[in-house]
């Protein structure tokens, strides 16, 4: 994934919290996902604006994580969101 | 017991079309009997506070009842997804505009075809050029497009095109779903069942595309379940994750459950859905394994396919517990085989009525 690009969710996925479990999730045409807090921490910051590096520095300054393990987390979500068309595609 | 995720909401039963392979059941509700939009109002309210998170809009077509727009106002105030299910007539620019200022999240389209003179001869009716336009009208006012193509013998070998005009509408989905046979599909079998040879080569050309496309246009090919060899999973277990209200206000585990002639399904004008998804003895029908028997009672597949689909188990021997016909193991499987040994004819069908159009 190049660290240039801009994530963001894209327009078909809604985030927002369940009403029943009071928890994160996404949601698309096809489903919900439900998030974990530190998923839903990282969408926040998701907003098309932020690059990665961004991102990453931001979740540094409000978690007290490795840097390295805040990395792996931001990829690895995005690549699942991606792979599953959930991330707006250009940028 | 789990909660609900989806409601599927069947508005009305009419509809300008009339294709052959139609999913709603032979007795088409009339207009007479539909819900009225107050009561839909109060039974989006319920399935929100029941755990719902997604509405799809469907039919008969949904564009024909009259206070569509309210009910997705309800959904979006109640925080569910909505998505409209819709053969696209009447599909204008301006009625799509108002939807999504209704809160509409997404809109799926069916075509019968890739090209007009296919489609159609298959829709009954001259529609295949206005769907095309909606299909651009969706779009333009910014709202994401899937589109949904029933594939059969007299369509599956035009995959191709089929695919590429999706790409060229700029869907970000396109569900090639084989004809499942309920409804007026299963009136119409012989005309509708591909061949092993069409469903084989069907399965090649999505493969190709999904391996070209990537995530850029999702593929989603639904399997067709006669010529496998186990039964496609019950939704995720029967009264688990979905239910069905249709036109007259009947609630049912799936879309299909009414080819089970002794069940009794609840209605929503009698009942509140949480006692319905709670309590009624049609949702607690099949959950769990106690109900089935063998081969199934004793398979570890029970897992992932739940016995497959009871709904088809009805429909072919007229007992709703017995294993899927479709099942390698089923003692009925020689009814599948049967249907697929039978001269086929294809085109040869009787399109369902279009009802109160
Ligand atoms: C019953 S239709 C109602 C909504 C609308 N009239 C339409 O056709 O889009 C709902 C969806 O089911 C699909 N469908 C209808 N009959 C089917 C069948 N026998 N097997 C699989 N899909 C079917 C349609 O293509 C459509 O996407
Ligand atoms: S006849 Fe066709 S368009 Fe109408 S409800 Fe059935 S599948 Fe949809
Ligand atoms: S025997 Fe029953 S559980 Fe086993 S594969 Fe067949 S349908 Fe599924």
């Amino acid at each position: 994934m190049p660290s240039t690009m801009r994530p963001e969710l894209a327009p078909h996925v809604r985030r927002q919290i369940d009403r029943v479990s009071g928890r994160p999730m996404l949601l698309h045409p096809e489903g919900a996902v439900e998030l974990s807090e530190s998923a839903d921490a990282i969408l926040a910051l998701c907003d098309g604006a932020r690059g990665v590096e961004e991102i990453i520095a931001a979740l540094a300054a409000e978690f007290d994580a490795p840097e390295a393990t805040l990395r792996a987390d931001v990829e690895s979500l995005l690549a699942a969101l991606a792979g599953r068309g959930l991330l707006k595609s250009s940028s | 017991m789990s909660r609900p995720y989806g409601l599927l909401a069947e508005l009305t039963h009419r509809c300008p079309l009339r294709c052959p392979y139609c999913s709603n059941p032979l007795e088409l509700a009339a207009r007479r009997e539909e819900l009225p939009p107050a009561e839909w109002q109060r039974v989006l309210a319920e399935a929100a506070a029941l755990g719902v998170v997604q509405v799809g809009f469907s039919g008969g077509e949904p564009l024909l009842y009259e206070g569509l727009e309210l009910l997705i106002e309800t959904a979006r105030r109640e925080g569910m997804y909505s998505n409209l299910i819709t053969s696209a007539v009447g599909l204008t620019p301006a009625r799509a505009a108002r939807l999504r200022a209704a809160g509409l999240d997404a809109v799926q389209i069916s075509l019968q075809a890739d090209e007009a003179e296919v489609g159609d001869a298959v829709a009954g009716a001259r529609v295949h050029a206005a769907k095309l336009a909606a299909a651009a009208a969706v779009r333009d006012a910014g709202l994401p497009l899937g589109l949904n193509v029933v594939l059969h013998a007299g369509t599956i070998d035009r995959l191709d095109g089929i695919i590429r005009l999706a790409e060229s509408l700029g869907a970000i989905r396109l569900e090639l779903a084989n004809v499942q046979f309920y409804g007026w599909a299963h009136a119409n079998r012989a005309a509708l069942l591909p061949t092993r040879e069409q469903v084989d080569r069907a399965a090649e050309v999505v493969a190709a595309h999904a391996e070209r496309l990537g995530p850029r246009l999702a593929l989603i090919y639904v399997l067709p379940d006669y010529h496998e060899r186990r039964p496609k999973p019950c939704l995720h277990g029967w009264g688990s994750r979905a239910l069905t209200v249709n036109p007259r206000g009947d609630v049912l585990p799936c879309q299909a459950a009414n080819a089970i002639p002794d069940l009794e399904f609840p209605n929503v004008r009698d009942h509140d859905l949480a006692w319905i998804w709670r309590e009624s003895a049609a949702f607690n029908r099949f959950r769990g394994f106690e109900w089935m028997p063998e081969p199934c009672r004793s398979c570890p597949e029970r897992e992932r396919d739940f016995g497959g689909c009871r709904c088809q188990a009805a429909l072919l021997t007229g007992d709703a517990t017995r294993t899927d016909p479709v099942c390698e193991f089923a003692p009925d499987r020689g009814l599948i085989d049967a249907v697929l040994a039978a001269p086929a004819a294809p085109g040869d069908w009787r399109y369902r009525p279009a009802a109160g159009a």
